[in-house]
């Protein structure tokens, strides 16, 4: 009985001893804010010692100019691979390769001195190193066409 | 005419030999080389020389030593780069934690993932190492300050004049009474002109 007593005089001595350690200026709701703080510890401490980029975007002539520049030969290029589809779509669509001239090619779009770039004129000729394909792939489907039409016939006739 | 044509083809294979010259050299690293105007290793290693002179040198240490009797123990937070270039603070950074170790004035312990890392390896030591050799939780040393910095610049241009100006601040906040004792700044100005 002794010994219980003794152990729990120790205990209350050492609770009030802890309670004592307290700062008596400490804010009485500390522990709202250490509760708050201790969710996100893993977060807040991660990036101890990185540097964190976040940087912005300043105006610069020259590279602006460079931009410009690059952004300009991106969209001739884009507008070329487009013209050259649409050329494709258009010859895959009939097998010949004369509709051409049929005025969309020629509204003035093409010949306006910034597009106008050998690419397409108003006879129906074509020109430019990129219009070969299209060129083969035309005399491909002629020849196809006739040597089905002349497979039928023959094959009618015989 | 054949040996006209056999000295043309002479002189322009040492033509394009000359043009594709690829050189390498060695070069200080204490060298200041400045080529785009951008931020660089000069900048890195003046702002580190001017830094460490400041938190070295200035009242708030003394002031500590004074108040406590021992050194105080810094931990490095975050550096934010709000500039227009992508900086990384880390090179001039380490320059500074270094001096601290080398001054033996302040102490430094190891946060973020280096930490992390570290208390892995003791919570391994938990199962693995022998009774004696085993490391403890619970008794690493706290700080008593905390490093925070900032990078920011201002850039005037004007089609090929440019003036960019850098301000890189470092600041040391006490962790208990969150008051920031030292404001360190480093400010480099350059005129780029294209």
């Amino acid at each position: 009985m002794k010994t219980l007593f003794k152990i729990i005089t120790i205990c209350i001595f050492l609770l009030g001893t802890n309670v004592m350690a307290q700062d008596p200026d400490q804010n009485p709701n500390y522990k709202e804010s250490q509760a708050k703080y201790d969710e996100q510890k893993d977060e807040l401490t991660k990036r101890n010692g990185e540097t964190i980029q976040d940087t912005y975007e300043a105006y610069d002539w020259t590279e602006n100019k460079l931009k410009v520049k690059n952004a300009r030969i991106q969209r001739r290029h884009e507008v070329r691979m487009i013209r050259n589809q649409r050329h494709r779509v258009c010859y895959s669509s009939n097998g010949y390769g004369n509709n051409y001239n049929n005025g969309y090619y020629n509204n003035g779009y093409n010949n306006n001195g910034y597009y106008n770039n050998g690419y397409s004129n108003n006879n129906g000729n074509n020109y430019g190193g990129n219009n070969y394909s299209n060129s083969v792939s035309n005399w491909g489907s002629t020849l196809l066409t006739t040597a089905v039409l002349g497979t039928t016939l023959y094959y009618l006739f015989k | 005419m054949k040996k006209i044509f056999l000295n043309i083809a002479l002189v322009g294979a040492l033509a394009i030999g000359v043009q594709s010259c690829h050189t390498v050299s060695r070069v200080d690293t204490d060298s200041t080389m400045d080529i785009s105007g951008k931020w660089n290793d000069a900048d890195s290693r003046m702002t580190a020389e001017t830094l460490t002179d400041q938190i070295l040198g200035e009242l708030w240490l003394n002031q500590f030593k004074k108040e406590n009797q021992r050194k105080p123990v810094v931990i490095v937070g975050f550096v934010k780069n709000k500039s227009h270039e992508h900086i990384e603070a880390e090179t001039f950074m380490k320059n500074i934690e270094r001096s601290f170790i080398q001054s033996q004035k302040i102490r430094l312990v190891q946060g973020g993932d280096k930490r992390e890392q570290i208390r892995g390896e003791r919570a391994d030591q938990q199962t693995n190492s022998s009774v004696s050799t085993m490391k403890q939780f619970g008794l690493e040393i706290g700080a008593d300050f905390m490093v925070q910095g900032d990078i920011n610049t201002i850039v005037d241009a004007y089609k090929r004049k440019k003036v960019v100006y850098y301000q890189v601040n470092l600041e040391l906040t006490h962790l208990q009474t969150n008051e920031v004792v030292w404001i360190g700044e480093k400010k480099i100005k350059k005129y780029i002109k294209n």
